[in-house]
């Protein structure tokens, strides 16, 4: 597929005024220089000194400048970046989602777009290595991402390298280790509050509540997420316990809120946490500006993004 | 808003106000400002006779009969004179200007110290051929250091595809100026920004005059008698602006006799007419203007033009005695879409009212001028459903006086002023939401021209403004200069040093250089106004009587530039941060007039660069500052004029070229997730396109060029003409960019070959 570049340059080398410009300074210079092989007849207009010779020059200059200018180059050459790489890889669920988005010279992924991209998970202790499968999401009208899948089994304490790699050998890679598993997370109802107890997890990358709601005028279904990552404490006693506590009231009058007069069902509610590995970072940390910048918060390898793995568990309530 | 400094230490006070101000003031207060006893003065008006005109540059010579003593000056652009230090006795008086009758008068000098005298020239016009001759032979445009004065002759020797000059395309002439394309209206002079532009129309405040169709602007050729053109180290007679100073005069009617014109274009479409009210005492002028392109363009080129401005002139003058007054009120709107493919449009309308009078005051020396006006600007913006919006309200009073005190001029004024401002500006700067300000501040000015020996000159001066709750008292040392070391006033060595500061600020998403809308707020954040320092020399010299030659240089500081935060946020809104930097140059042009051949070329080079502390640079660059060169830093510039006036035809040919503006040239695009409430869904997550780049503005676009050509030829029918123009914008076809879109790879070009003509009626 030809580039924005190579668009740019072929559009402007075939274009009428660029040939029109480089004929017509052909034309003049061929004009002047009649002019020069023929002293003893002078031109009436361009007679002697150097004003003829100065305005054949610039006529020439001018005439050969015309057109477009094929030397315009949109896009900046990317060796660094072909692959961005977002997501986790859990040893809890059957089937693994990752968002692997070739680097691309338009704002977004379009319906016809195909990558001839190939992402593989290597379990780096057994060397077994899956390709994943590619499938197009649709976020709005002509607006489109790639996610691929696996229903590849992942353990815990293991290792795997997820590679994604264009047919011209350019590839990003991450290698991540899944941590232990933990012990199910204990939900206790107060008078208002349900507080949540998560034992034996050394990184927490999520504590979150879910409900999934369906919306009987759309017929469609909704997971609301309630993050409470940032709002989780570690208890003092018992020590290394991570707590937090939210009001289900309140989640649910949000929930009415936003469907205003809109019929719903609450069709599940559950809590959801998930232990990281080694490599996770906890975001809440940083600036977004940092976090917007493609190298400053990544483990990516020649590439962009972040890919960490995780065990998570579910409690309904 | 990322306001951290913390790196440009350096930079936070550029001169210490003590250092420059305090032996300025000395020196203008030690100065004599009364006029020896025993001596006379004797000031007015010189005028055309027939229109009313002040006619700048006439001679008043007192010739003493029995000494040979000569005293003399030349009229300034209102027409104004001033002789001073006259010894008693009798003189002949000799007022003349080239195309009119000499007047001359015997007179009796000494009866009384201070002596009014005012002088109305008609026309000869058995001189009139020998005149325009000469005219061309002087040049046209006067140059100084920092400032031009421009003359109609000038505006009308760049060809406009509208049957008569503008001064937007002749400013586009001039090297250091910078617009991004034939459209837009945005003018950026030696380094600054449109915002930072203070354009003066007799006396009074526009906010943005130049149309949206970038050849044309509310000043018509037909409409104006001069403009100063101050491109850096303005006097101190103008403050609050940091880059460049356009004070335009606007013509007055006939006073004689009623006449108009009708003229029509497939750009423009305008009516004009003027008259006496009383007659030789009063008179009216009235144009309406009116583009047309959106309608023509489908026919002429090869796509329709969205583009839409017109403009609303009315001036009533009156003169008598030693007072001349006037009043005019001038509206324009402008609308359309720089990219055409897009629904999103940009429109902003000026109003503005102005009274100003000139007089004499009876038994002094002085000269005292007085404005009184209001201005309004108002920008809107419509993005998907919302509308981004601004306004400004301004409304001023300031008095400004000349007097001479021996060799000395000494020049002072006051102003009062207040302003409201109402925005609302938050779908395209997160942190500027809906407001509504009122600003009123006061100041003043003072400074005095007086000669160090016979060949050098020197004018200190100073402003100092006030506003109540803002900025405090803030002082701004002026200093201008100039050396006639062969004691000609055709080989003038000049220079300009000034500090000048800013309270109210256009900020625009200076992203890209072609953005049109601005949104006006005070400056700009944490009560620092903007502020910039000043330093410039240059050198001017006639050779022989058909060439001009003059070179400058100048120097600039910037501190407090508002600019768009850096951000790889592929999205339209973004967020403000303050720079510092400097900009520098120089500019060479070259002027021949000889006979029917005038001619100029220009050559201008520019380098700006800002210096910008934004929070996340450590993390991007392992360095807090930045250096970059922004969307306007347009590095070389090449202008070229030509032409011939010969009986009834005219022709004139121009050519410009400027190198590439930077832009953000991005290596690609791709999502952004965020992991900060948690693991994303992949499936299901509202993710932030990006893109990935180096480093802003690292890129150039292509250079731009464009070769213009018309030829006018005027039919006379007893008083009455028709101008006929033919000719054509682009006349190579050069396919020059105007906007490219980096996120959708839409580029928007520059108009392609435009051949027109255009008809203009003449009648008496």
């Amino acid at each position: 597929m030809m580039s924005v570049n190579e668009k740019t340059k072929d559009k402007c080398e075939n274009s009428l005024p660029n040939a029109f410009g480089r004929d017509l300074g052909v034309f003049v210079l061929f004009l002047c220089y009649r002019k020069k092989k023929h002293p003893d007849k002078p031109s009436r207009q361009l007679e002697g000194g150097l004003l003829p010779f100065a305005f054949c020059l610039f006529t020439i200059y001018v005439l050969t400048l015309s057109g477009c200018d094929d030397t315009f180059q949109p896009i900046q050459e990317n060796p660094e970046h072909p692959f961005t790489i977002y997501g986790h890889l859990d040893a809890s669920v059957d089937t693994n989602w990752v968002r692997v988005t070739p680097v691309r010279e338009t704002l977004y992924l379009e319906e016809g777009d195909t990558t001839d991209a190939v992402v593989t998970i290597e379990h780096l202790e057994t060397g077994e290595i899956v390709t994943l499968k590619d499938s197009l999401f649709q976020r709005a009208p002509r607006i489109f991402v790639l996610n691929w899948w696996t229903t590849m089994q992942l353990e815990p304490m293991q290792s795997y390298r997820l590679v994604a790699k264009k047919p011209d050998g350019r590839a990003s890679s991450a290698t991540v280790t899944l941590p232990d598993t933990f012990p199910e997370p204990i939900a206790t109802a107060g008078f208002v509050n349900i507080d949540v107890y998560i034992e034996g997890v050394k990184n927490l990358a999520d504590a979150s509540v879910y409900y999934l709601v369906r919306d009987h005028v759309n017929n469609s279904s909704i997971n609301f997420k309630f993050t409470h990552l940032k709002d989780t404490v570690r208890t003092a006693m018992p020590p290394g316990v991570h707590q937090f506590n939210f009001n289900p009231e309140e989640h649910e009058s949000y929930i009415d809120d936003f469907f205003y007069e809109i019929p719903y069902t609450i069709l599940g509610r559950w809590i959801y946490v998930a232990s990281a590995g080694p490599e996770w970072i906890y975001f809440p940390d940083y600036d977004e500006r940092e976090l917007e910048l493609p190298d400053a918060v990544t483990n990516i390898e020649n590439g962009a993004g972040f890919l960490i793995g995780v065990v998570s568990k579910r409690v309904e309530f | 808003m990322l306001i951290h400094l913390s790196g440009l230490k350096k930079y936070d006070r550029l001169i210490p106000p003590g250092v420059l101000v305090t032996p300025v003031m000395i020196i203008i207060l030690i100065l004599p400002i009364a006029a020896p006893a025993q001596t006379v003065s004797v000031q007015g008006f010189i005028t055309d006779g027939s229109s009313g005109q002040p006619l700048e540059g006439a001679n008043v010579i007192f010739r003493e009969i029995e000494e040979e003593q000569i005293y003399g000056a030349a009229a300034d652009r209102n027409g104004f004179y001033n002789v001073t230090g006259i010894a008693p006795g009798r003189y002949e008086l000799q007022v003349s200007f080239l195309g009119y009758t000499p007047h001359t008068d015997t007179l009796h000098l000494g009866d009384q110290p201070n002596l009014i005298l005012s002088v109305a020239l008609q026309t000869d016009p058995e001189q009139l051929d020998e005149v325009i001759v000469t005219l061309r032979r002087t040049g046209a445009t006067r140059r100084s250091v920092g400032v031009q004065r421009l003359s109609t002759i000038e505006l009308r020797r760049v060809p406009t595809p509208a049957g008569s000059g503008d001064l937007a395309s002749y400013l586009l002439t001039l090297p250091g100026v910078v617009a991004t394309g034939d459209r837009g209206g945005q003018l950026f002079i030696r380094g600054g920004t449109p915002t930072q532009n203070m354009v003066l129309i007799d006396g009074a405040m526009i906010y943005q005059p130049f149309h949206i169709v970038g050849f044309f602007s509310a000043f018509p050729q037909d409409l104006v008698t001069g403009a100063d053109f101050y491109a850096g180290g303005f006097g101190s007679r103008y403050s609050g602006r940091v880059s460049s100073v356009i004070d335009v005069q606007m013509r007055e009617g006939n006073r004689y006799e009623s006449m108009g014109s009708v003229s029509v274009s497939p750009f423009v479409a305008g009516v004009m007419a003027e008259g006496p009210v009383e007659e030789g005492v009063s008179s009216w002028i009235a144009s309406v203007r009116r583009s047309v392109i959106e309608h023509t363009s489908p026919v002429f080129l090869p796509e329709q033009q969205p583009l839409r401005f017109e403009s609303h002139y009315f001036k009533f003058s009156h003169s008598q005695d030693d007072v001349r007054c006037s009043a005019s009120v001038l509206h324009t709107y402008d609308r359309g879409r720089m990219d055409f493919e897009h629904d999103d449009a940009v429109q902003w309308g000026n109003f503005v009212l102005g009274g100003r009078c000139l007089s004499l005051p009876e038994g002094t020396d002085m000269f005292r001028e007085m404005n009184l006006s209001v201005s309004r600007i108002g920008n809107t913006m419509n993005v998907g459903h919302s509308e981004l919006f601004s306004n400004v309200f301004r409304s001023s009073i300031d008095v400004h006086s000349i007097r001479m005190a021996g060799g000395v001029r000494i020049n002072y004024g006051l102003f009062i002023l207040m302003k409201f401002l109402n925005y609302d500006m938050q779908e395209l700067f997160f942190t500027r939401r809906r407001s509504d300000t009122f600003i009123s501040g006061a100041g003043g000015y003072l400074e005095a021209g007086f000669p160090v020996g016979r060949r050098i000159r020197i004018q200190p001066g100073g402003v100092f403004a006030f506003y109540p709750g803002m900025y405090g008292i803030v002082l701004e040392p002026r200093l201008q200069a100039s050396w006639q070391p062969f004691g000609r006033d055709e080989e003038e060595l000049s220079a300009a040093f000034g500090l000048y500061r800013q309270p109210l600020i256009g900020v625009a998403d200076r992203r890209d250089a072609s953005s049109v809308f601005t949104g006006w707020m005070l400056s700009p954040i944490d009560e620092k106004q903007k502020e910039a320092i000043h330093a410039l020399a240059g050198w001017g010299q006639s050779l022989g009587d058909e060439f001009q030659w003059s070179v400058e240089g100048f120097y600039k500081w910037i501190r407090n530039q508002p600019v768009p935060v850096w951000s790889t946020n592929a999205q339209f809104t973004t967020e403000l941060a303050l720079a510092h930097g400097y900009v520098y140059g120089g500019d060479v042009r070259l002027d021949y007039n000889r006979g029917p051949f005038y001619g100029s070329a220009g050559y201008g080079y520019t380098l700006t660069e800002y210096t910008s502390a934004q929070d996340h640079f450590s993390v991007w660059y392992d360095e807090p500052v930045q250096r970059f060169h922004p969307p306007h830093d347009r590095r070389h510039q090449i202008n070229m004029q030509v032409g011939l006036e010969l009986r009834k035809y005219t022709i004139n040919i121009g050519w410009q070229m400027g190198t590439g503006l930077p832009f953000t040239q991005p290596m690609g695009f791709d999502e952004r997730i965020r992991y900060g409430d948690g693991l994303p869904n992949v499936r299901t997550i509202y993710e932030f396109p990006r893109m990935i780049m180096d480093r802003p503005y690292q890129a150039r676009m292509p250079d731009y060029h464009r070769l213009d050509v018309s030829m006018e030829r005027l039919f006379r029918f007893g008083n009455s003409g028709l101008r006929f123009q033919a000719g054509a914008i682009n006349v190579y076809d050069r396919t020059n960019i105007f906007y490219y879109d980096v996120f959708t790879h839409r580029r928007i070009d520059q108009l392609p070959i435009a051949p027109y003509f255009s008809l203009k009626l003449e009648v008496r």
